[in-house]
């Protein structure tokens, strides 16, 4: 399925007959003007794109001016879905841990109550508590670390000026040492993959092609940037989306 | 029988909130309840009373209001039943729209309920053959539009979803 996202129109639907690279290639020729894609990670998406290159390539008329190759950007909703999905079952392992602590607390609470000696239970108990501190302590750090990839994905830093591709990556380096583990194995490829900024570069380079002038297009963008902040203040527009 | 029976509730209140020890399970084998019963009734009884006490409206005063809120909610009812409903073109236009932006014949006849007169609501049915007279009247316009759209397309999102395991 393909939607054009700015008039959000959905421009395909296609059941079937497969996802191959051939498929994809068929689809996407049908969009003579296609300068970007957006999509996730799938092989057959990226063979379907580059097959759609070549035959644009191939299709040149002698003397016919090189048409620009079909750029893509991984969709960062999956990166971000992906993150919310590991952060969300941290969490989970917390509270559990949580729940096991409080137990052993009332374990001790009822060898106490009953005359028992309740040195080993509080002993287990003092364990337990450290264990889901520790854990805690770990999953709040992650937090902070994914609130930082959230951030370096958007389009706008948190200081209000537009994001670039060196920030971004400059804080997504930052926040991947937090990420420890095989659960953020898929996240981390995501992140690695330098398409996955390529928003930031296409956001740049629109920009600079509908205001040249450099300090116009900063004004310009601080102005839209206030605005935007005013009517959000005002509950008129939405928090400024991620591709 | 009524004023009995309060006076009974009101001697078992008594007991309970005396506190006297032994006096409950003597006084529910005289009156023939269980203690469980009797402190129920107790607690009605000191309920009643703060509510008394309390000032607010009386029984009958609330009796009265509630009656004329039932008047007033079944004049509107017959207002809104005899106000111009709307026409049959624009609940089409409606489910139309409301289709095209993804919502379920269900979700539109439960829309369509909030503003048509309760018998005038068409049924599942009828809004999907609706739907269904309208895509087909869309069917050949959106050809020709995707045609004319397809090289204003710079950007696209793409993803694969599954629809009973096939891709789509």
């Amino acid at each position: 399925m393909a939607v054009e996202p700015h008039s959000m129109a959905w421009v395909a639907g296609q059941r079937g007959p497969d996802r191959t690279g051939e498929s994809w290639c068929q689809l996407l020729r049908q969009w003579p003007g296609l300068q970007r894609v957006v999509s996730d990670a799938g092989t057959g998406l990226a063979r379907g794109v580059t097959l759609c290159n070549e035959a644009r390539a191939a299709d040149l008329e002698p003397g016919q001016a090189p048409v620009a190759p079909v750029q893509v950007g991984l969709d960062v909703f999956h990166t971000k879905r992906e993150m919310q999905r590991v952060v969300s079952r941290r969490w989970a392992q917390v509270e559990k841990l949580m729940d096991t602590a409080a137990q052993a607390d009332q374990r001790v609470a009822h060898a106490k109550q009953r005359g028992i000696d309740a040195r080993g239970a509080a002993g287990r108990a003092r364990g337990a508590w450290g264990k889901a501190e520790r854990a805690f302590d770990e999953a709040v750090q992650v937090d902070t670390a994914v609130e930082g990839i959230r951030a370096a994905l958007a389009w706008v830093r948190p200081d209000g000026q537009l994001n670039d591709r060196a920030w971004a990556q400059a804080q997504i380096t930052a926040a991947l040492g937090a990420l420890v583990g095989d659960a953020w194995g898929k996240v981390r490829r995501l992140l690695d993959d330098a398409r996955t900024l390529n928003h930031l570069d296409w956001m740049h380079a629109q920009l600079e092609q509908a205001v040249s002038d450099p300090l116009l297009r900063e004004a310009v963008v601080r102005l839209w940037s206030w605005r935007a902040q005013l009517e959000r203040t005002h509950g008129t527009l939405q928090t400024p989306a991620t591709p | 029988m009524f004023s009995l029976l309060v006076v009974t509730w009101i001697g078992n209140a008594a007991t309970v909130l005396s506190g006297r020890w032994g006096a409950i399970s003597q006084r529910a084998r005289e009156v023939g309840c269980s203690r469980e019963a009797m402190y129920q009734q107790a607690q009605r009884v000191e309920q009643a009373v703060a509510w008394e006490q309390a000032g607010g409206p009386r029984r009958a005063e609330l009796l009265a209001e509630n009656q004329r809120l039932h008047d007033d909610n079944r004049m509107l009812w017959a207002l809104l039943d005899e106000a111009g409903t709307i026409s049959q073109a624009l609940q089409q236009q409606f489910a139309a729209t409301a289709a095209a932006m993804g919502l379920s014949l269900t979700q539109i006849v439960r829309l369509l309920a909030l503003l048509v007169p309760q018998r005038g609501v068409p049924s599942r049915a009828t809004v999907g053959r609706w739907v269904e007279h309208a895509s087909r009247r869309a069917r050949g316009i959106l050809a020709v539009v995707d045609q004319v759209c397809q090289t204003w397309v710079l950007t696209l999102c793409l993803d694969e979803i599954f629809f009973h395991q096939e891709p789509v």
